[in-house]
Parts: structure tokens; C-alpha cells; sequence
């Protein structure tokens, strides 16, 4: 192998560009309480499929509401809420996992939203 | 032919038919979700821009100073009272007890175990433990699969146990293996398999599994005893196949070293001057003193280009295919055009999502060979050389490896540490049915066991290296295959080009957020 003659620059280039990524993903604000709201209508949920985003740490709350019987189900954190016809409830979580994480209604097994948890 | 083993195939045949006729009905839901987040754009740009500027670093120094070399630094890590030990039969029969027990425990829980993919072991066990489990130990630590293959081993006790009754007489009808068939039956299994893992949306469903378990048996036996086991296992397993591929990067290697053994087995072993390596069928025939296990530079096996058949080079390529429309198949992208196609295959009712998929992994194994061949014409007229493209384009497919290797790394590393949780409540209840075998049962999957940044970070890092080692293993070969070193520089920049592209295709989807489909 003649790895090794590969020159001190080239490798100071590399370390330079892995800390610059890591720098440049860091820096978020503090903890802060986030609120979403997924309103199911005529079979879609009005405004379209949306990605809800919140820091890890975050308090996050989405409200629910829909015109139909309706599971909505949180994958991931897997948490299960059934929201009768007309109904309300709502999605409260702190976000200490991150990931994205759709919210599906089960029984229609379609995708209503994502909630983002970034680091 | 020999009594004893019509008995052995008749009851194998008889106890897996009874499985299926009085396993439990199919229902399927989700398994294998995953929640990764999309790469940030500070990463995408800049394992993108790092890959680039190094590729150039690269073909610098390989313009001034290379040469090409077979030599590598290896070291026998079996010699001594441990090495006799660790390559003796108690430790080798413990591994492959592992992988017979794993794969019967595939086949009880796939037909007897509960319907829901995510409490049933044989899903785990396959998707998890051995597609993407295996696939980072035999590149990153060696080949095991060898060991484990559950095929080999059951053939093996076949044949000991027979051996018994009528000494000196071979079980397997061994009829001559048709020269033309080469490697191409192993690149049809894969096929398949590729099909089931990235197209057929019924694939996480245990029954199904367990059905396409047996199905694979009855080939990989029947095939075995036609040509013998050690012909099959090389020619025709696609996993031996396909683990063996990932195993050429990885830093351990077979040998055996005294040429007269070499000289009797397979024609396919790399062959040095003093050992043959990474051939199976020769250190399965050795005697104990002349079998060595190297420790060796990564990549190394990825350099041994010379007895790359067509039908190695079309298993590569597929390979490579199916492990990036894996993760397409993850994108809006992909998204739009199902959703765009969903009209037009209207009249495939519950397989619609099937068929679709179908066409896509079709057209992605399609535009990787046209791509690959396309470019090979390049490489040629850069070279300035005359040189037949089908000898060109076999030599240089093992370079891509290490490209898709990375990705594969980085696209399934939160979802091993995530998904792969799941063995530890599957192992006290593997069927589903509440038991509570050894007290793990209740264990709940923790998300935060990845943080984001962290696979960020080691999925740029892993995608960087893997092409620079494809950078250098393409300029490697290069040098081996036209006359002088400016004739292979030159070579290199339609193969830059493709292999930039190639990075930047898994950095773009590795930063798509993931949807669903069907």
C-alpha cells in the first residue's frame, strides 16, 4: 500500500472539512415548546402533508382534529391516539429521540404529516 | 444410490411440506421503518466536495509515483497453540450450529410465529441479522458467511452421517458442472433475491419469508446434489456469491500455502506465487498445517481483477443497483413517479405496488449496465489503447465496490442500531405468542440509543473513504491494464467522472427526506 505518501496538507485539508461539518451542524437554542395542529378533513388533511420540525429537547404538542373515526398514530415515539368523528385531542411529547417520524392515520394507512426532531 | 439418503430427503421433504399446510394465516403490517433524518446540507456539500478535491490528491500522486504492486503486508493471525484451536472443529461446528439454528428458527416462527412482521423473529433474522448484519461483518471483518451458511452445514452432517452407513461412497451424484453456466445461476438467485428485498412489498411478511426459505433450499440442495456441494456453494449460492464480494474488502483473507494442494482444486482461486487465497474449496481440502488465515490491508481483495468472469461482472453491477434503489426507493422522487405510474398498472390490483417496483429495480439494474458500459468506451479512447471492452469492463468492476460498500454502510447504520433492537425482545418470545422465554420480552426499542449527528458524521466519513479507495483501486488496475503510466492517467477521468457521480448520487439520496410508499 502507498497510503502513507500521501502528504500532511492533503490529510490537514480532510481534518479541517470534518470539523468545519461538525461545526456548522451544531448551535441550536435552547429547549422551547413547539405547537403543530393536523386538521383531517374530506379524506386528506387541509394545507397537505406537512413536515413539522423541533429541536431534541423540545416540548411538542400537535393538536388533532378530524371529521371521521380516526387513529392517528405517531411512529417511532408510537403513540396511538383515536379521535372520534368531529373530535379533538392532541399529541403531547417531549422530543428526546430524534429522527423523522410520520403520522399516519391507521385505519387509512396514509401519511398525514412528519414531525422532524433535530439535533 | 444410496438408501439411507433417500430416507433423509423424503423426511426433510414430508416435515417442511407439514409446516406449511398447518402454519398460521398471512396478515401483514410494517417493519423496518426508518426515521432517519436527511442529511444537512453542510454535509451533503461538503463529503461531496472532500471526495472530489481528494480524487484529485489521488490521481496527483498516482501520476508521479506509482507503480502497480501485487504485494501487500499480510499476517498470519493462526499460527500457534490459539490459531489451532480457533480453526479446529469445535469452534468451526459452534459457528455453524448458530447458523442452523438461526435458519430452523426462521423457518418455526416464519409458519408458526404471529403474522405481525415486527414480533416475529425470521423477519429480524433475515432482514436485519443477515441482509444488513452480515453484510457489515463480511466486509468489515471477513468472511463468516462461510460458516454459517446453514446449506453447507446440513449438506455436510448429510454427507458425514451417510458416510456411516456406506463408507467411501459420495451422496451427491457430482455430474460435471457445465463450463458455460459459469457464475450465472448465483447472479439469477440474486436476482431474485434483490427482487424480494427492494421490489415484492409482501417481503416482511413472516410466511412469505419462510415460503421463500424453503423454496431456496430445495434449489440450493437439489443443486448441491446434482454437482456436488463445493461446486454449487462457488458457482451457484448467491449468497455465498454475494458475501464473498463484500468479503474482498475486508481485512482477512484464506490461504493455503503449498502450491500442490492449490494445484488440485478450483481453477478461480487467486493464486500467488507461493499460496492460494480466498479460495474455499482448496482450505476445505487442505491438510490443517497448510491452512492460514491472513490479516491484510482492506481493499486488498478487490484488487485480484484478473479472473473477473461476465457473469461476476453482471453480479457486481446488479449488486450495485440493488443497494441504491434501496434507497431511492425512499425518496419524493421515487414517490412522484409511483405515483405517477399508479394509473398505469391499475389492472395489478394488490401487486400493483409490486409491479411498479418491479419496472424500477429493472430500469435501475438497466441504467447501471448502460452507464458502466458506456464508460468503459471512455476509459478506452482515453487510454488511447486498443483494448476488447468486455476484458476492460470485467477488470475494473470490482473498483465501484467500495462506493457502494460506504453507502450501504451509512444507508442501513442507524436502521441496524434501531431495528436491531428488536432481537432482544424476539429472542425470549420469537413467535409472537406472549411468552416471556428469558425475561426480555417487554423491552422497548430506545431511539435515542443513535444520535443524528453521529451517523451524519460516520456516513460522510464512511462515503468519503469508500471512494477513495475506489479512486485508487481503479487507478491500481489502470496501471496493470494499458502500457505506461500515462496511458492509465488518462484512463482515469471518464472513470473520475463516473465515480464522482456515483458518491454523489448516494450523498444525494442518503439527504432526501424518506417517505413511503404503497
Amino acid at each position: 500500500m502507498s497510503l502513507q505518501r500521501i502528504p500532511k496538507s492533503t490529510i490537514s485539508i480532510f481534518v479541517i472539512a470534518i470539523t468545519a461539518l461538525i461545526l456548522a451542524a451544531c448551535g441550536s437554542d435552547g429547549p422551547t415548546e413547539r405547537n403543530f395542529s393536523i386538521e383531517f378533513a374530506n379524506g386528506e388533511p387541509v394545507g397537505g402533508v406537512e413536515t413539522f420540525t423541533a429541536n431534541q429537547g423540545d416540548t411538542v404538542n400537535i393538536g388533532l382534529s378530524t371529521d371521521e373515526m380516526a387513529t392517528f398514530h405517531l411512529h417511532g415515539y408510537d403513540l396511538e391516539f383515536e379521535v372520534d368523528a368531529g373530535g379533538n385531542d392532541s399529541i403531547e411529547l417531549l422530543a428526546d429521540a430524534t429522527g423523522r417520524f410520520a403520522i399516519e392515520i391507521e385505519e387509512l394507512e396514509q401519511d398525514v404529516a412528519f414531525l422532524e426532531i433535530r439535533p | 444410490m444410496n438408501i439411507s439418503w433417500q430416507y433423509a430427503a423424503a423426511g426433510l421433504t414430508l416435515a417442511i411440506t407439514l409446516m406449511m399446510a398447518t402454519s398460521a394465516p398471512v396478515a401483514a403490517h410494517g417493519f423496518g421503518e426508518r426515521y432517519d433524518l436527511p442529511f444537512p446540507l453542510p454535509y451533503y456539500l461538503g463529503g461531496a466536495g472532500v471526495a472530489v478535491a481528494l480524487s484529485f490528491v489521488i490521481m496527483g500522486l498516482a501520476a508521479r509515483q506509482w507503480e502497480p504492486d501485487d504485494e501487500y503486508p499480510a499476517i498470519d493471525i493462526l499460527r500457534g497453540f490459539v490459531g489451532s484451536i480457533m480453526s479446529g472443529p469445535a469452534i468451526t461446528w459452534s459457528v455453524r450450529l448458530v447458523g442452523i439454528f438461526a435458519f430452523v428458527l426462521v423457518l418455526i416462527a416464519g409458519f408458526y410465529g404471529t403474522s405481525v412482521s415486527s414480533g416475529n423473529i425470521s423477519v429480524v433474522i433475515i432482514w436485519v441479522v443477515f441482509w444488513v448484519g452480515l453484510a457489515y461483518s463480511s466486509a468489515l471483518i471477513g468472511n463468516i458467511w462461510v460458516l454459517l451458511n446453514p446449506w453447507d452445514s446440513i449438506f455436510r452432517i448429510f454427507e458425514r452421517v451417510a458416510g456411516l452407513f456406506n463408507p467411501g461412497q459420495a451422496i451427491a451424484l457430482n455430474r460435471p458442472y457445465p463450463a458455460w453456466l459459469s457464475y450465472w445461476p448465483a447472479f439469477a438467485l440474486f436476482l431474485v433475491f434483490a427482487w424480494i428485498e427492494s421490489a415484492f412489498t409482501g417481503s416482511s411478511t413472516p410466511k412469505n419469508l419462510a415460503t421463500f426459505v424453503v423454496i431456496y433450499s430445495f434449489v440450493t440442495f437439489a443443486g448441491m446434489f446434482v454437482f456436488g456441494r463445493r461446486v454449487w456453494l462457488r458457482q451457484a449460492e448467491a449468497f455465498t456469491a454475494f458475501f464473498s464480494l463484500l468479503a474482498r474488502f475486508s481485512p482477512t483473507e484464506v490461504a493455503v500455502t503449498d502450491r500442490s494442494v492449490c494445484e488440485a482444486c478450483s481453477s478461480d482461486c487467486e493464486n500467488h506465487p507461493d499460496v492460494c487465497v480466498d479460495c474455499y474449496d482448496c482450505y476445505e481440502i487442505a491438510p490443517l498445517d497448510t491452512r492460514s488465515l491472513y490479516l491484510r490491508p482492506y481493499a486488498t481483495g478487490l484488487r485480484a481483477v484478473e479472473r473477473i468472469s461476465t457473469s461476476q461482472m453482471a453480479m457486481v453491477l446488479t449488486v450495485l443497483a440493488t443497494v441504491s434503489f434501496d434507497g431511492f426507493t425512499a425518496t419524493s422522487a421515487w414517490a412522484g413517479f409511483f405515483d405517477r405510474l399508479l394509473p398505469v398498472f391499475d389492472s395489478f390490483g394488490s401487486n400493483t405496488g409490486t409491479a411498479i417496483n418491479s419496472v424500477g429495480l429493472a430500469a435501475m439494474i438497466g441504467v447501471f449496465v448502460s452507464v458502466y458500459i458506456v464508460l468503459i468506451q471512455f476509459v478506452i479512447i482515453a487510454s488511447g489503447e486498443e483494448q476488447s471492452s468486455e476484458r476492460v469492463a470485467r477488470k475494473f468492476v470490482l473498483s465501484l465496490v467500495p462506493i457502494a460498500l460506504a453507502y450501504h454502510l451509512a444507508h442501513f447504520f442507524s436502521f441496524l442500531l434501531i431495528q436491531g433492537q428488536l432481537v432482544v425482545p424476539l429472542l425470549s418470545d420469537p413467535l409472537g405468542r406472549d411468552w416471556d422465554l428469558f425475561g426480555t420480552a417487554n423491552y422497548v426499542i430506545d431511539l435515542t440509543i443513535v444520535n443524528a449527528r453521529a451517523t451524519w458524521l460516520i456516513s460522510v466519513v464512511a462515503i468519503v473513504i469508500g471512494h477513495i479507495f475506489a479512486v485508487y483501486l481503479a487507478h491500481m488496475t489502470a496501471l496493470k491494464t494499458f502500457d505506461g503510466a500515462r496511458a492509465a492517467l488518462r484512463s482515469q477521468y471518464p472513470m473520475l467522472i463516473l465515480m464522482v457521480g456515483y458518491t454523489m448520487a448516494g450523498l444525494w439520496i442518503l439527504a432526501q427526506p424518506i417517505v413511503n410508499t404503497e
